[in-house]
């Protein structure tokens, strides 16, 4: 079963090759693409500083339930009578840091696992391997929930329940990418003058694999921000008073009849993000594709 | 089976032995995890007040004395002759996700035959005019697409079609013992919002194998031997496209059945997705297990029916699978 392993590196070989980049690049032009992503720039900052500028402290009634926006409260309130954009202002932080995180576990984690299975090769690589098609077959949010039935769904479970889906399709790039560079002259060198394996993978290896695992990394942000979001909408996530974005489609969208907002609002919030990652990510592999 | 039977039929055994041993491999994983999670499912059954007497002997009862392997086995065993044991509830989890499972499989249906349409369409569409601003605009928008989660797909969707111009309802119902097919309206909101994604994403690479296509030399040589635009398109070019295609088709209904659980749960479908996460709240074991081997056997299957299909479509793979 490499089936979805194949999909994962044909996306760092051909996607960026055959064109994406010159498509959306002669359309918005050089910077428009980043010009895309400016809405999402000011979410990332509303998100980290909200807490500081909002306009009412978290979980505070201020007015009616599910009152629609009025000159007091920008986009009207929720079902407890929240001041909407005051919620929306203080639900970001953890949508930013728990994916972030869990990003960064994953990259660390598949790549060192694709390096050292596309440098040692033989029965460990094939264990891995074996291993890796295991978990490209589970679905991110069924591992998580699974996991959180005993440990609940903190940030740890997070990233761990991260780490072992998304991890699987970074091994398999940092792996055909070792299994490369280890036949380069330089390694050769290295490894004819006695240097540790760990050195060489470190010194040698890992600058040539950098590229792709980087580009692949705002992916795994992405899925992460899916997983923690997604987790907090099916009523596992912060409890109240604590809430995010996730937290609030799930409270708003029975009364989204009566105020749009408080399903709207999260939504965009999630959507401008996710976009702002996702173009600046296709930019930055752009710059190295090139 | 003759003593040399046809390559193809070799290729598709071995892909199915393959494809059965990952999923042992994955009931092997989902039990072990279910096993290391803190918590003994005998306490949480009595309750924490429980005399550790009674516990002891509910345990002994479950067969939780047993040593693991034996455990796993039993309950293996149970999966394969069709008994997957109890839920919470007392009812028996097999007919439960039956029900459930045929549930989502229509629903899957549903968002797979969209994600396949727009993917083809956006990527076949973008992949030919390739440079072109059309083929730029839609790749904006893919990109845009595959940006946003399922359940915001959802979430904008409810508030446009249910909440301001009421077209569809904004939650899918389905009675008891009924099916989801009596009113199929409720199943078009959830199925976008799981194509949308799933569409955009697997559009990308849709257009990249139209753009290596175009220049293949059996599309060449056809398009020399002066045949009709269309004839080229849906004889010599969309063929070459499948095989390569295929398996990101698989993968985009694979992520269908992770998104379901979020937007069966956004518009209360009572689906197979629903029923993990309302197992998970309750700490089911039993309906976690199962359900969990359900979705890996769906993910499996679509991967095996995109390697026949990419077989097929493709005479040169039907040696080589």
């Amino acid at each position: 079963m490499t089936a979805r392993a194949d999909v994962a590196e044909a996306s760092g070989a051909t996607a960026g090759a055959t064109g994406r980049r010159s498509a959306i690049a002669a359309g918005v032009g050089r910077y428009g693409l980043l010009l895309v992503a400016l809405p999402g720039v000011v979410v990332v900052v509303l998100a980290i500083i909200g807490p500081w500028i909002a306009p009412h402290p978290l979980g505070a009634s201020v007015a009616p339930p599910f009152e629609p926006p009025s000159d007091d409260h920008l986009f009207g309130t929720d079902r407890l009578g929240r001041d909407l954009w005051s919620q929306a202002l203080h639900g970001g932080r953890r949508l930013l840091i728990v994916p972030l995180l869990a990003a960064i576990a994953t990259v660390f984690v598949g790549g060192a696992v694709g390096m050292i299975a596309g440098y040692l090769r033989g029965r460990i690589d094939a264990l891995i391997l074996a291993t890796l098609d295991l978990l490209l077959v589970l679905p991110g949010v069924l591992v998580l929930l699974v996991l959180a039935t005993g440990w609940g769904a903190g940030p740890l479970v997070i990233v761990i329940a991260m780490v072992l889906t998304g991890s699987p399709f970074l091994a398999r790039l940092a792996r055909t990418a070792t299994r490369e560079v280890s036949q380069a002259p330089f390694v050769q060198v290295s490894v004819t003058q006695g240097d540790g394996t760990f050195t060489i993978l470190r010194r040698d290896v890992l600058p040539n694999v950098l590229g792709p695992l980087l580009a692949d990394s705002g992916m795994r942000f992405l899925g992460a921000l899916y997983l923690v979001a997604a987790l907090s909408l099916l009523g596992f996530g912060p409890q109240t008073p604590e809430t995010d974005w996730g937290v609030m489609i799930r409270e708003n969208a029975e009364g989204a009849g009566l105020n749009i907002w408080g399903l709207a609002l999260p939504a965009m919030m999630i959507a401008l993000l996710s976009i702002a990652v996702n173009v600046v990510l296709q930019t930055v592999s752009d710059r190295f594709a090139r | 089976m003759s003593a040399r039977p046809n390559p193809l039929v070799r290729a598709v055994v071995r892909r199915l032995a393959a494809s059965v041993a990952v999923l042992l491999g994955v009931s092997i994983l989902l039990f072990s995890a279910t096993v290391v999670l803190p918590g003994d499912p005998a306490t949480r059954i009595l309750g924490r007040e429980a005399t550790p007497e009674n516990v002891e002997a509910l345990r002994e009862q479950m067969g939780l004395d047993r040593p693991v392997p034996v455990q796993y086995a039993d309950w293996l065993g149970g999966v394969v002759t069709g008994d997957l044991g109890t839920a919470s509830s007392g009812r028996p989890v097999g007919p439960l996700l039956r029900e459930r499972a045929s549930n989502s499989l229509v629903l899957a249906a549903f968002a797979a035959t969209l994600t396949v349409a727009i993917a083809l369409v956006v990527g076949v569409a973008s992949g030919l005019r390739v440079g072109r601003p059309e083929d730029s605009a839609l790749s904006v928008a893919a990109l845009v697409g595959v940006s946003i989660p399922d359940f915001v797909v959802a979430g904008v969707l409810v508030s446009l079609f249910a909440f301001t111009i009421e077209w569809f309802p904004p939650v899918s119902l389905v009675l008891a013992g009924g099916s989801p097919l009596d009113r199929p309206s409720i199943l078009v909101l959830p199925a976008v919002a799981l194509a949308v994604p799933a569409g955009a994403w697997a559009s990308r690479y849709v257009r990249a194998a139209v753009v290596d296509a175009r220049t293949a030399p059996n599309v060449e040589a056809a398009r020399l031997a002066g045949l009709s635009p269309q004839r080229v398109l849906f004889r010599h070019l969309l063929p070459g496209v499948i095989g390569p295609t295929a398996q990101v088709l698989a993968a985009a209904t694979g992520f269908l059945v992770g998104g379901s659980v979020v937007v069966e749960q956004i518009f209360a479908y009572p689906g197979m997705g629903s029923l993990l996460a309302s197992a998970v709240a309750v700490e089911d074991i039993d309906v976690i297990l199962a359900t969990g081997l359900a979705m890996a056997v769906a993910v499996v299957t679509s991967f095996l029916l995109a390697d026949l299909a990419g077989a097929l479509a493709n005479p040169r793979l039907r040696t080589g699978l």
